[in-house]
């Protein structure tokens, strides 16, 4: 018993950062902030705790504070948004693809497995390429190749749950498809759905990372937290700080997710070990 | 329970430890290797066959050119031929080549040779024409007509206009002399299997891992110190510098800027600098609006800091850049003042234009390429320097494939570019990027930028061969430049190597060519 | 079941055919091509036609895509446009090298993450979950570049234990140790963020089954705790994680690219990316063809997998 009071009391915790973090995102404008935008290289590199600045200033010397609020805009949005389209298109598609059978079961497997098959960095360039770089079109290549480990994932459970005897119980009764499917199939994929988008969020903007170490995400200079990491990689050695600051910040978001989620399956789970 | 150790187990058994942790995590240096970090790994190792500077910095190890530079300057002296000469009509060039130098696999170097290498690129009746691709035979070569072997040591190459430069296209890698035997017997495979007159020949290739040459005992020029150089690709600038430190190799270029400094205080390494020939610029659509008024370019070039540019970013790896032409050589106008600082005079100068509140434009920038140095940061900086003046700009950043495809369309308004001459002869810089015959998409002068008066200039210079005659051509056309400012021009790169003591004899050469055969190691 | 492999392995065909069509038509429709890369910015328009009229790229797109489908049927995938040498050759080689990095982060992160989310599963809130949670997500936080470099300037700058980059040493070593030696770091840095997803979705998938009826039954039928963990619960629970491990499989083979530039590694990511930069379509086309099969293959292991685990799973 005291062990859940615990858990949830952290959960909690976790819940306001989350919102401080969303709150100080929207209110960057109104905030008494430097302009993250400002070039100003005879200060640049600063460490923290300098004076102006309280967290340093990056290699053009902007300062980071500025930088990391306005970046969580970005990177919050980027984030959160392709995980939830992400994760809408692969769970529809694994549902799909594990509870029915014959040719819906076939070809929505195999298109994934295409998609899945395809190497992410190609395809990120392709849409890039074509559609120009900028945010918006980078998220549209991480959600594309985002939604398969869904698909993969609740394709798997479903197969097992559909072959339970509550379901065929229900089936014997009458129920449609889609009753058994929401009332039956869909409750056993809340847990693992949730950790997994409690990790993709992190994860995503991780990619936007990656796609900017390749030069193919937001355009400067626009703050976001995946580019600050990717430039900064330089300077790991050198002035960690412009590294380190944004990886925590993604951090933070990361684990205060992931509380809040173990605390969202504990409570809509009645039978859960947690308990 | 007992272990049961007895006194020659347990002997034993320390023994083999100690072996094995004297094994160590990696093995003692055997005297004579030469082991050197490169940025990327080369394509192949047919200089003629390929564009990149890491396959030409380790192919040119391998093979030679008639005409050559020395190991400080991008003057032409003689290489594999020892003396030539020049038809009055500037048409004819004859080579004596050196006698008794012998290819790697023991066959000789003579005129037949010279004439393999050359008209395989070149003529399509050739046998080993299509043993391979030859991207630069035409720019290079596009103006020779045939080649022709005089006797086992002359060689004439004929061409179809006269060209001052032809002499620094012989320098070049598309130049490099192959054993014919070689690449008639290895055929399409042949660039894993080069084989030439140069101080190493190959040895073996593991790819993305290691390649391998070792030294020519037969070298005709010095005796090479060095037994073998090992080519290590290590595309992460910090693994690269981790691997120097660690003495996981022995010498590195590509060092980023920031590294710079904490290196020059290490006791344990050597820096060394050395301006390159090649020039970084911010390039305008000379034909767009507001592009098309000098008063606006020129106030472009007040307005971007360059003195910011090299000591902030570049960190020294940089030198402010006057004009297009290196500073030092023959070509360089001493007298030329560069575009100062001045944010106010841009201001007033685009108040004139009719922009007294400035204008909008994008700045295209390509996220890496050959000779970019650090483009994002460089444009960032120039962005905001241009922002203080009232001309925003947003920056529009592209993969380097994309990038060169763009530039072809004409609808660029700013575009950052860099090229990399080679050598010193102002025509290879001054005319494919400056004279109007050479607009995108025919050819690089993506500024589109045209003038009479200079394009009458450039043309006369490349025919007249007397260097003091074309050194002042290309001074009054510098001093066109500098005026009309078709670009701001930014920096020249300084490259930097980085050494272990061990590393003795080594010097950077302006053409970005890595000569490591003048090592000796300690 | 034998039906159905023989349909899964038939069903290869149009999946990989698929995979072609997709990876031909993304490369050659996207701006900028090999001539264009390989001129650089010299490239006057005459180079550029005459280049590309020999790299075969001026020919309708369906005619360069069925020549070069032909090759493949007869097992042939070409030739480098940069590097002139066979595709296949080249591509298997890499292979090679990214397999034992992979198969090695693979597997540290699969035993890893399942311990860790076993031992968190059976004793959820205490500080052992909190502090197993708290490092592993700060592995997945982190970009592979950052972890890799800071792994690499700890243990190889700094304490000099391991070699700093590349598979094997410059001269001596090709030894198993020296193989050992230069894996660690890689495949650490690699295993760090899966073991987090494995871990965490091993921790949820062990509480739902351990709040079922039938543990609460093996508890009471008085069987030991390990018995009732592993052998009831665990393996009920491996279907999600048996999918995870099946999906990080795939990803860190075709893209381990990353971890490949930052360790020097010689793989098949990093042969690939180069490709894609340098638009060499044969390298980059076999690479994917490759990394395609091996990816089906793997999704069709897991399939089977399930049946394994839970019999209950049938398919038509």
């Amino acid at each position: 018993m005291n062990r859940r009071l615990a858990g949830n009391r952290l959960a909690v915790v976790a819940f306001f950062v989350i919102v401080a973090a969303v709150g100080a995102a929207l209110l960057a404008p109104y905030l008494p902030l430097s302009d993250p935008d400002t070039v100003d290289t005879p200060n640049r590199l600063k460490p923290p705790l300098t004076a102006g600045h309280w967290l340093g200033t990056d290699e053009f010397g902007r300062d980071l504070l500025a930088r990391l609020i306005w970046g969580a805009r970005v990177s919050l949005v980027a984030g959160a948004v392709t995980a939830a389209a992400a994760m809408l298109i692969g769970v529809v598609l694994g549902v799909f693809g594990g509870y029915y059978t014959g040719w819906t079961e076939t070809v929505v497997m195999r298109l994934t497995d295409i998609l899945m098959a395809f190497p992410y960095i190609l395809l990120a360039i392709a849409i890039v390429a074509g559609l120009g770089p900028g945010l918006r079109n980078a998220m549209i290549a991480i959600t594309i190749v985002g939604f398969p480990i869904y698909t993969r994932l609740v394709r798997g459970i479903v197969l097992s749950v559909r072959e339970r005897e509550f379901v065929e119980a229900a089936r014997a009764l009458g129920s449609t498809d889609r009753l058994i499917l929401a009332r039956h199939i869909v409750p056993q994929l809340l847990s693992p759905v949730v950790v997994a988008f409690s990790l993709d969020v992190g994860a995503k903007i991780l990619a936007t990372a990656g796609l900017s170490f390749l030069g193919l995400g937001t355009q400067p200079p626009t703050a976001d937290w995946g580019s600050m990491l990717a430039t900064g990689r330089q300077f790991v050695i050198l002035s960690p700080h412009v590294v380190l600051l944004p990886g925590l910040a993604i951090f933070v978001i990361v684990l205060a997710l992931n509380l809040v989620g173990d605390a969202l399956r504990d409570l809509l789970d009645p039978r859960t070990y947690a308990r | 329970m007992r272990l049961g150790i007895t006194k020659s187990g347990a002997v034993a058994w320390l023994a083999l430890t100690m072996i094995a942790l004297a094994a160590g995590p990696g093995a003692a240096q055997p005297a004579g290797t030469l082991v050197v970090g490169l940025v990327a790994e080369p394509v192949n190792l047919d200089p003629p066959q390929v564009t990149d500077l890491n396959s030409i910095r380790v192919g040119r190890r391998i093979v030679e050119t008639l005409v050559t530079f020395p190991d400080e300057s991008t003057q032409v002296v003689p290489g594999l031929a020892e003396s030539w000469t020049i038809s009055k009509d500037g048409l004819q060039y004859t080579f004596k080549l050196r006698r008794g130098i012998t290819f790697h696999d023991g066959t000789p170097l003579n005129a037949e040779a010279v004439k393999f290498s050359i008209e395989r690129q070149i003529n399509p009746n050739h046998p080993a024409y299509k043993l391979g691709k030859y991207p630069f035979a035409n720019y290079f070569f596009g103006n020779v007509k045939a080649v022709e072997v005089l006797s086992d040591e002359r060689v004439a190459f004929l061409l179809n206009e006269p060209r001052a430069s032809f002499l620094a296209v012989l320098t070049s890698s598309a130049a490099s002399i192959v054993s014919p035997t070689a690449v008639m017997k290895w055929g399409p495979d042949y660039p894993s299997h080069p084989v030439g007159t140069g101080p190493f020949r190959f040895a073996s290739w593991d790819r993305g891992q290691r390649v391998v040459l070792e030294k020519n005992p037969g070298y005709w020029k010095y005796p090479v110190k060095v037994e073998r150089v090992i080519y290590r690709p290590i595309v992460e600038d910090q693994a690269r510098l981790t691997e120097l430190l660690t003495g996981g190799v022995d010498l590195i270029v590509g060092v980023p800027a920031d590294n710079v400094s904490p290196l020059e205080k290490n006791p344990k390494i050597t820096l060394l600098k050395q301006v390159g020939a090649h020039v970084w610029y911010l390039g305008m659509n000379n034909q767009k609006k507001p592009f098309d008024d000098k008063r606006v370019r020129q106030a472009l070039n007040y307005a971007v800091n360059k003195d910011a540019i090299v000591n902030d970013v570049l960190k020294g790896t940089g030198s402010p850049s006057r004009g297009p032409v290196l500073p030092g050589t023959w070509g360089a106008d001493g007298a030329l003042k560069a575009y100062p600082y001045d944010p106010d005079r841009a201001k007033k100068l685009l108040a004139e234009a009719g922009y007294p509140n400035g204008f909008t434009t994008t700045l295209w920038v390509p996220e890496s390429g050959s000779g970019m140095q650090a483009p994002v940061a460089m444009s960032t900086v120039m962005q905001s320097n241009l922002k203080a003046v009232g001309v925003n700009v947003s920056l529009q950043t592209m993969e380097w494939g994309a990038y060169l495809a763009k530039l072809r369309t004409k609808e660029q308004e700013l575009f950052a570019l860099s090229w990399m001459a080679g050598t010193e002869d102002p025509d290879m810089v001054m005319y494919p990027l400056l004279h109007s015959s050479q607009w995108t998409p025919v050819g690089p002068n993506r500024a589109l930028y045209k003038n009479a008066r200079f394009d009458a200039l450039l043309t006369q210079a490349r025919v007249t061969t007397d260097q003091a005659k074309r050194a002042q051509l290309y001074k009054e056309a510098q001093r066109i430049l500098i005026d009309d400012a078709p670009w701001v021009f930014v920096d020249h790169e300084i490259q930097i190597a980085a050494l272990t003591k061990r590393v003795q004899g080594f010097k950077l050469h302006p053409s970005f060519d890595l000569r490591v055969e003048t090592i000796s190691l300690k | 079941m034998r039906g159905y492999i023989a349909r899964r392995l038939l069903l290869l065909v149009p999946v990989l055919l698929g995979v072609s069509i997709v990876v031909f038509m993304v490369l050659h429709l996207s701006p900028g091509d090999p001539a264009e890369i390989m001129l650089g910015s010299q490239a006057t328009q005459e180079d550029l036609a005459r280049l590309r009229l020999e790299l075969g790229l001026t020919e309708p797109l369906h005619v360069q895509y069925l020549r070069w489908m032909g090759h493949v049927l007869r097992g042939d995938l070409g030739r480098s446009l940069w590097m002139k040498r066979p595709v296949l050759e080249e591509v298997l080689r890499r292979f090679q090298a990214t397999l034992v990095l992979t198969a090695s982060a693979l597997l540290l992160s699969t035993l890893g993450g399942i311990a860790l989310g076993v031992a968190s599963a059976m004793r959820p809130h205490s500080w052992l979950d909190r502090v197993s949670a708290v490092t592993s997500l700060f592995g997945a936080s982190m970009p592979v570049f950052w972890l890799g470099i800071v792994l690499m300037v700890v243990f190889s700058l700094w304490l000099g234990w391991l070699p700093a980059s590349g598979m094997w040493a410059s001269y001596g070593g090709g030894d198993l140790r020296d193989l050992a030696a230069h894996l660690v770091l890689p495949a650490v840095t690699l295993a760090a963020a899966s073991m987090t997803i494995i871990a965490r979705l091993t921790r949820s998938a062990m509480l739902d089954i351990l709040g079922q009826d039938y543990i609460r039954t093996a508890r009471a039928k008085g069987l030991v705790e390990g018995s009732v963990v592993f052998r009831h619960g665990l393996k009920n629970a491996l279907i999600p994680i048996v999918t995870v491990v099946g999906v990080q499989a795939g990803y860190l083979l075709g893209g381990a690219v990353l971890t490949e530039t930052v360790f020097a590694w010689p793989g098949v990511g990093l042969l690939m990316v180069q490709g894609i930069l340098a638009r060499d379509f044969p390298v980059v086309q076999g690479c994917v063809l490759v990394i395609a099969l091996t990816f089906v293959l793997i999704n069709l292991a897991v399939d089977l997998l399930y049946v394994y685990l839970d019999p209950r799973i049938q398919y038509e």
